[in-house]
């Protein structure tokens, strides 16, 4: 990836930006339909890849939230076709770093001192890159520390960003503006608490105490005394991305510890605690070859409201799935439905949520399921694609799906994806009032 | 405190306290407690006092910037940055006095006011300059690379001024602006893609002529 030099300034600065984003977009549009004219076998795969690269670029240049966002859609496989979310991924790692006396500038203000003087060793250069902010290792009395500063003025940023990535959003998911607010408004208070550093110290003590006891995970201790607003220490977790791990060809036995805890872990959270870890990106993960698995970076915590939990999890068991009057019910609280609907919409929306679900639920249905099994990736992708190709869904401009839905979603979709590519056999436990009859 | 810190931080007194410049050495001698000749034998006006005062910032910051141990170690564009942020760390502990002073007269032309602060700040501009054409860092452009020590010199300028203007929490958007303003300038000095077009359109114009025709 080519190197980034400068990061755009102004508000004018980022908004050309975008400018020129939607011009290259528009120009690979018309570039893909001469070269159609000429091989009409042509697929729009390609045209998405320059579509996609092209609006990473702009992406990535712009950094802060309108990376985040990119994350997110990037987990969102339902919602980009695939050749956007594989360039999309890559926002998940690295992006360029900020200057050595920047750094030194941030610790001074909060601490008093360079960080040299304040850890044994220091490294300047930062070891990687977090969407709004980089990773520095450092040691103090023999323990290799992690320290991750933010970059001044992101809080700033995100809601001038946020108003520019609308229009994006706008078209990407075919809505109109006031449902785009609707998850907008959801994104920007889940980014503006990701720049609050001593609120992500807070949830990461309380987080990984409570899931201590989990088979195969390793949480950082993390030290306050270390941590301020904008910089954040914890112990230094060894282990491989999710991408590097594969490459280490890791044993089918080591995949299954690895993937078992990843589900003990969301199971945990999501059903205990009600309290979920939204960012399952593999950058937040770190896996090693004995089969644990270190986590980090409680930036995004998602609180599921009572309401929203007990509506989401009904239709899992398959069946209340199969009773149209408890279906009906959900759609209705979970917003899949809305009063407006004519008879006929009820109907047409509910058929395609009750098969969705079905899909998505699939792996809670077994004791033991296979997310190595591309079949059923495929039947997913295959669905999501056969959606986005109905007539009556591209034309339609409600949104469907409460605020909640998004990171909720994302998390699940972050969990199984990541489970997909380690081909991990789970025991996929689930919670005993799931299975309950209504 | 010899006599010149102290004419110094008289005349900084007076004008925060006064809203406005001490009307005579005269009096600012009298108050700093010292003889008018004193004052005469250090300054000739109370204008050379200001300027005075202009020049001190930048040599405190100068001076703790190049103090520090990793500056060796590092880039010109870091040191540069690293200037620029212990700069603005020095104006913070005036900062009364720096918005009075630029509110009040539009610094940017009365370059006189500034004139000692200038030649010193082009002068380190030029010493990092040289520096950078040794590493790398800038390229030489004929007729060009003479007028970058200017163009540091409006960007310190607008640091100034930027900050002045900064209502952020810590002057956080200061340390945004710098940021971007440090490494924008050095991807203009840098080689960059106008010096490969030149570079090819000068290959393309010699072979022509030599008779390589396309």
């Amino acid at each position: 990836m080519k190197s980034q030099n400068n990061i755009p300034a102004t508000k004018v600065e980022r908004a050309t930006r975008f400018v020129t984003t939607g011009i290259k977009v528009g120009g690979n549009y018309i570039k893909h339909y001469a070269k159609k004219a000429i091989n009409p076998d042509l697929s729009r795969d390609e045209l998405h890849e320059s579509n996609a690269a092209d609006i990473y670029e702009t992406l990535s240049e712009l950094k802060g939230s309108a990376l985040k966002v990119a994350q997110m859609m990037s987990m969102d496989r339902n919602l980009l076709p695939k050749a956007y979310s594989e360039r999309f991924q890559m926002a998940q790692y690295s992006a360029p770093p900020l200057s050595g006396p920047l750094v030194i500038k941030t610790f001074t203000r909060y601490f008093g001192k360079a960080p040299q003087a304040l850890f044994d060793t220091f490294a300047m250069d930062a070891s990687n890159a977090a969407s709004i902010g980089q990773v520095h290792q450092a040691t103090k009395n023999g323990k290799k520390l992690a320290v991750k500063i933010q970059y001044p003025g992101v809080a700033q940023s995100v809601k001038s960003d946020l108003k520019m990535v609308k229009p994006f959003a706008v078209r990407l998911m075919n809505l109109n503006e006031k449902d785009v607010d609707k998850y907008m408004d959801e994104v920007e208070t889940k980014l503006l608490e990701e720049t609050d550093y001593q609120l992500e110290l807070q949830r990461s003590q309380e987080i990984s105490t409570a899931c201590g006891h989990i088979n195969g995970l390793v949480f950082p201790t993390y030290y306050p005394e270390f941590s301020s607003e904008r910089v954040l220490t914890m112990d230094w977790l060894e282990g491989f991305h999710l991408d590097d791990f594969l490459k280490t060809n890791p044993s089918q036995e080591v995949r299954n510890k690895i993937g078992q805890a990843l589900w003990d872990f969301y199971d945990f959270q999501v059903h205990i605690l009600r309290k979920v870890h939204a960012d399952p990106h593999p950058g937040n993960f770190l896996m090693r070859p004995d089969g644990t698995m270190g986590v980090i970076d409680f930036g995004c915590v998602k609180e599921i409201p009572e309401n929203y939990y007990r509506n989401y999890f009904t239709l899992i068991n398959p069946d209340n799935l199969k009773d149209p009057a408890i279906c009906d019910k959900v759609f209705v609280n979970l917003e899949f439905l809305h009063e407006q609907d004519t008879p006929q919409e009820r109907k047409f929306y509910s058929d395609l949520f009750i098969t969705m679900i079905g899909l998505l639920g699939k792996p809670f249905h077994t004791q033991e399921f296979d997310f190595g099994d591309d079949a059923y990736f495929q039947s997913i992708y295959d669905y999501a694609e056969y959606l986005s190709n109905l007539k009556e869904l591209r034309e339609s401009k409600v949104a469907r799906g409460s605020k909640d839905s998004l990171y909720i979603n994302r998390t699940y979709y972050g969990l199984y994806s990541m489970l997909n590519q380690l081909k991990a056999v789970v025991r996929t436990s689930s919670p005993a009032w799931l299975w309950q009859p209504i | 405190m010899n006599n010149q810190e102290l004419i110094q931080k008289t005349y900084i007194e007076y004008l925060l306290e006064n809203g406005k410049v001490p009307p005579s050495p005269y009096l600012l001698a009298k108050l700093a407690g010292i003889d008018e000749k004193d004052f005469y034998a250090i300054y000739n006006s109370l204008q050379a006092v200001e300027a005075d005062i202009w020049l001190q910032f930048f040599q405190e910051a100068k001076q703790q910037t190049i103090s520090q141990e990793v500056y060796e170690r590092y880039s010109v564009r870091e040191k540069l940055l690293s200037f620029y942020y212990t700069w603005v760390e020095v104006l913070k502990n005036h900062r009364s006095f720096v918005l009075f002073a630029v509110g009040t007269r539009h610094l940017h032309q009365e370059t006189a006011l500034l004139s000692p602060f200038k030649r010193a700040f082009t002068e380190y501009a030029n010493e990092l300059i040289t520096e950078g054409r040794n590493t790398g860092e800038v390229v030489n452009r004929p007729f060009v690379t003479e007028r970058y020590a200017d163009g540091f010199w409006v960007q310190a300028l607008f640091v100034l001024r930027f900050w002045v203007k900064d209502n952020s929490a810590g002057y956080e958007l200061t340390d945004a602006a710098i940021e971007k303003a440090v490494n924008t300038s050095f991807d203009f000095i840098g080689k960059s893609a106008l010096d490969t077009l030149f570079d090819f359109g000068k290959f393309l114009y010699q072979t022509q002529r030599a008779g390589y025709g396309l």
